[in-house]
């Protein structure tokens, strides 16, 4: 965790702002000052103490209600209602039974419209 | 020829028959995933009957959208970011800045005032507890910067992409809620 202004002491609030400048050379001072700085020290495990416990709770799992997955999949049950892709090939599908249709209509409609011309 | 027998253990059977449409298949799938989801949405929205909402919102998403899983992620990551999605948006709609009841997630009993014992707030036998009370009473959409980087260890840039800000305004807002967070454990009673 990287530290932030508000958990280091005066002393090294400067340099942790060079460090926003340059990580190098800033982020090495900072190291260097909060060796022998015993606030800094606190800061720092206080701030190791909270991002720890905060990293622990995604173990603590908390049980879902008995009711969700059933409601979920009887929701499924009560509406037509596929996967999008299985819904997307049959759209496809449609689509294209349609433009067959309407092609072979206009060519059946121009041909007519031919033949009747020509007689 | 006898019919293969269906391995319901095995999660890319699991899924290979959701996205042919097999709802007791899909069922599977969400029944082993549905506590990691409702953690993740209580965590989200500081809120049982909201996480449930959630929860059920990001399953039926999830078995709208199998078809569009390609498997190159982990199905429970893929998961976790339909339910990060929904929750955000139903957060933003809600917009409530009222906190959640405080005894929904957390058991902890009352803790002594730390205003007065500025060292007790940091304490590891009282910090769970607090911190758990701290993150329910930030703003909804920081603490959902918080839960995602600091809980679940995301990167900003999967932050930025799951909520549609930039990797800036993820840092910023994480850096602001940590400031608060911080404040709030000082100032615990
Ligand atoms: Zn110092």
């Amino acid at each position: 965790m990287r530290l932030v202004q508000s958990t280091v002491c005066r002393v090294s609030r400067p340099l942790v702002r060079l460090g926003a400048v340059d990580q190098k050379d800033g982020n090495s001072l900072v190291a260097r000052h909060a060796g022998h700085c015993l606030r800094c020290q606190a800061e720092r495990a206080i701030e190791h103490r909270i991002h720890r416990t905060l990293a622990a709770m995604e173990g603590n799992v908390i049980k879902a209600p008995a009711g969700l997955v059933p409601g979920v999949i009887s929701s499924l049950d009560a509406s037509v209602d596929y996967p999008e892709l299985e819904f997307a090939k049959a759209g496809e599908r449609v689509a294209i039974a349609a433009a067959v249709v309407g092609v072979v209509s206009v060519v059946a409609w121009t041909l007519t419209r031919r033949v009747r011309s020509t007689a | 020829m006898k019919a293969r027998p269906v391995k319901w253990d095995d999660e890319h059977e699991l899924l290979a028959r959701s996205r042919a449409g097999d709802r007791e298949a899909f069922s599977i799938l969400a029944q082993r995933h549905q506590h990691q989801v409702f953690t993740l949405a209580t965590r989200l929205a500081g809120d049982h009957d909201l996480a449930a909402d959630i929860s059920q919102e990001a399953l039926l998403r999830a078995w709208r959208g199998i078809g569009s899983f390609r498997g190159d992620a982990r199905f429970s990551s893929w998961l976790y970011r339909i339910t990060v999605n929904v929750a955000w948006t139903q957060l933003s709609r809600r917009k409530r800045t009222q906190h959640a009841p405080l005894e929904v997630v957390d058991n902890v009993a009352a803790t002594p005032s730390s205003f007065d014992h500025p060292e007790l707030a940091f304490e590891s036998a009282n910090l769970r507890g607090r911190l758990r009370r701290a993150l329910l009473r930030l703003p909804q959409r920081s603490r959902v910067v918080v839960v995602l980087r600091d809980v679940y260890g995301w990167s900003h840039a999967q932050i930025a992409e799951a909520l549609g800000i930039s990797v800036s305004a993820s840092k910023v807002r994480l850096h602001r809620a940590r400031k608060r967070l911080r404040t709030m454990l000082e100032n615990a009673t």
